[in-house]
């Protein structure tokens, strides 16, 4: 889990209001976190939020 | 993250120990005090031997005594037992629920050799799910919330603090583990890795992507093969159809007629080698005219050479040819005036007898070497002579032979005229058995060349379909890369977005480290107008500041300050980093005292308003100074643990 306040604050102002690529850099940062094996469970993140994302309008919304 | 309790059986002196650290009010600060060989390092090397399974608090582990309790090892072999059991519990809650770790060893009550040690982990969730975990999937778990790598943060000596930033030290590892403690790690580990995922998808869009434009190139291409190889075969085909025609045409045209060009070939045949013959015959007459010519002298000298033959052989054969008389001898006797045999003097009787002689035989003796001299040529001349019929009737009977041949071929060819002469266009007729023959000639012709191309056809036609098969693959890939290229879009936005967020967590988890452990050790010491600001280099070597000549100046604190710089530095990268977990302090303030130990207890209870705080005192370190401010805001405080027979800990009750 990410516990760094300074990094949960960072992650939402570059992020500008995604909330698809915020929750999914925030799930494999935790992923991360837990040492938890990457490549597969990122392939499927990226897959799931990039969808996500489209159908919630992109970048901004 | 924080414990609850922590349970210890047969622990070196402690064997049977519960110590509970419930939150019941602001603060979460909690005091073991405990004289020194009691156990306080021991309880962090047992929490340290229970979660990560050494004791790096141990003075020398070679060397040191069995791990188990030695009482208890004795009790169970009074028991009767074989062996005595060490086990250390630590029940933590987190944000999700209760974790149990327990590690055990069993220990040889004879030998005192320890077996394996086993490891888990009990973890009870918010729902009441329960899971157990074993061996490293407890220490994944272990992991999860107290990294080994970066347990000196959580449990330490303060007796060692004051080294914390001593010269020697490596800053390497204190900037690893920072980053590791304020999941700098994590973000990098997480660039880090979704950088390899995204070179993945570079890498199997540069596999998709060539492919398509390959094999439609490669399969127009081939079509266009076939289209030549096939507009090839049409022409061909429809070359051999009118060649067929062209042959049909001409059979009907020479149908009958086949033979009259044969007798005309063969009339022509003919009138060739009557040609020859006659050439042959001239030869042959011109070749008499020579044997005439050669053998007119001959056969007119032929008697003649006949009886001198004959006159020559009677004289040779009654010894008068060749002639014995020696004229040069007489001719010799007459110059000299004497016998060149016998020497003697030659009178003039003797000399006109012997001119006589010269006289008489001179013209005898010089017929008689003619006659021998012509004896081989009469001889010849009489031989080839007689040659003369034989070559004559030679002649002859070739002239006849050529003559009948004349003969016999011209009777043929008048023969063959009668018949070629019925016919009014044996011309045509060549004409047309020559384009006949010709049409067949190209209809075998281009009849192979379509075998060969319709080969190459079916070849041509099977690798369009093998390369037509490949290309939907390619399309449906295509459409996948499509896809592939719209996750590496997101996730190399996303690689953007953590790398900026790495690059200002690096620099700024710095700022505030410098910012907020000069706030720290400014509250713990009493020298407020010493030390002006602190500096952490890339590496996180720490630079102290005097406040009035902005010297470097950490060489010049004291131990005490040393060592409360670095319980600042530590609190500081707990706040910084907003790492939820425990502190646990080993004799905190051993070489601190006085007013420092005041400003020691004040600033610790305002951590552990946010933070669990176990710390271990001495009675004398747990001093006055400390308790005034401690005894409102301590929790629970273990201060009454003693020793039984310097064997046994044991809280009193």
């Amino acid at each position: 889990m990410i516990q760094n306040p300074l990094i949960l604050k960072k992650l939402k102002e570059k992020t500008h209001g995604d909330e698809a690529m915020r929750e999914f850099i925030l799930s494999i940062m935790t992923n991360e976190s837990n040492g938890k094996q990457y490549a597969k469970f990122f392939r499927s993140e990226v897959e799931k939020y990039s969808k996500l994302r489209e159908t919630k309008g992109g970048v901004g919304k | 993250m924080r414990f609850e309790s922590i349970s210890i059986t047969n622990y070196r002196q402690y064997q049977s120990l519960d110590v509970a650290f419930p939150q019941t009010m602001e603060t979460d600060l909690h005091v073991i005090v405990a004289s020194n060989g009691i156990g306080k390092t021991n309880m962090l090397n047992a929490i340290n031997w229970c979660l990560y399974g050494d004791e790096p608090h141990l003075g020398d582990k070679d060397d040191s005594l069995t791990i188990c309790n030695h009482i208890a090892l004795e009790e169970a072999k009074k028991r009767g037992e074989k062996f005595a059991t060490v086990s250390v519990c630590i029940h933590i809650s987190t944000s999700s629920g209760k974790i149990t770790f327990e590690r055990k060893v069993d220990v040889n009550v004879s030998t005192r050799f320890e077996g394996h040690d086993r490891f888990k982990a009990l973890i009870t969730k918010e729902d009441g799910n329960t899971e157990i975990l074993e061996e490293s999937a407890a220490d994944e778990v272990v992991n999860q919330y107290l990294p080994r790598k970066i347990r000196q943060y959580f449990f330490f000596d303060g007796e060692q603090l004051h080294n914390y930033f001593g010269k020697g030290q490596d800053s390497s590892h204190v900037k690893d583990s920072i980053h590791e403690i304020a999941q700098v790690s994590v973000v990098t580990n997480t660039r880090q890795h979704l950088e390899k995922i995204i070179e993945e998808y570079q890498k199997a869009i540069s596999k998709l992507n060539p492919a398509v434009d390959k094999l439609s190139a490669a399969i127009t291409a081939k079509k266009a093969d076939r289209q030549k190889l096939e507009d090839e075969i049409k022409s061909l085909e429809a070359s051999i159809k009118e060649s067929e025609d062209v042959i049909s045409t001409l059979n009907q045209q020479i149908s009958g007629t086949e033979t009259v060009v044969a007798d005309n070939q063969r009339y022509n045949d003919n009138l060739a080698l009557i040609s020859q013959l006659e050439d042959d015959e001239k030869k042959q007459k011109e070749l008499l005219l020579a044997l005439v010519r050669k053998y007119y002298v001959l056969l007119m000298m032929y008697d003649v050479n006949t009886a001198t033959g004959a006159y020559i052989r009677e004289k040779f054969e009654k010894g008068v040819l060749p002639p014995d008389i020696n004229i040069d001898l007489i001719k010799s006797s007459l110059t000299h005036h004497e016998c060149v045999i016998c020497k003697s003097s030659i009178d003039s009787t003797v000399e006109a007898y012997l001119n006589s002689l010269l006289e008489k035989f001179d013209v005898s003796t010089t017929v008689s070497h003619k006659l021998v001299e012509i004896k081989n040529d009469v001889a010849r001349a009489v031989r080839e002579a007689r040659n003369y019929k034989k070559d004559k009737q030679a002649i002859f009977d070739r002239l006849r032979e050529i003559s009948e041949r004349i003969s016999a071929l011209t009777s043929e060819n008048e023969e063959l005229y009668k018949r070629i002469s019925a016919c009014s266009s044996i011309e045509s007729i060549g004409l047309w058995m020559k384009q006949r023959e010709e049409n067949r000639t190209l209809i075998r012709i281009n009849s192979e060349k379509v075998g060969v191309y319709k080969t190459q056809l079916s070849t041509l036609s099977q690798e369009i379909s093998t390369l037509q098969a490949q290309l939907d693959f390619a399309i449906a890939d295509i459409e996948k890369c499509e896809e592939i290229k719209h996750d590496l879009n997101f996730a190399t936005e996303a690689r953007s977005i953590i790398a900026a967020i790495e690059d200002e967590i690096i620099s700024e988890v710095r700022t505030q480290m410098e910012s907020e452990t000069m706030t720290l050790f400014d509250e713990l010491i009493w020298k407020k107008n010493t030390y002006g600001h602190i500096e952490l280099s890339e590496n996180y070597r720490l630079r102290l500041f005097h406040k009035v000549t902005n010297e470097s100046c950490l060489g010049s604190c004291s131990a005490a300050e040393r060592e409360l710089l670095a319980l600042a530095f530590t609190i500081a990268l707990h706040r910084v980093s907003g790492h939820d977990c425990l502190l646990f302090i080993d004799t905190p303030v051993g070489r601190v005292s006085d007013i420092n130990r005041e400003n020691f207890a004040k600033s610790l209870i305002t951590v552990s308003k946010k933070k669990q705080l176990i710390l271990a005192f001495t009675p004398s370190e747990y001093s006055t100074e400390i308790r005034k401010y401690f005894d409102a805001s301590v929790v629970s405080s273990y201060n009454k643990m003693i020793s039984v027979d310097e064997e046994i800990t044991r809280q009193e009750v």
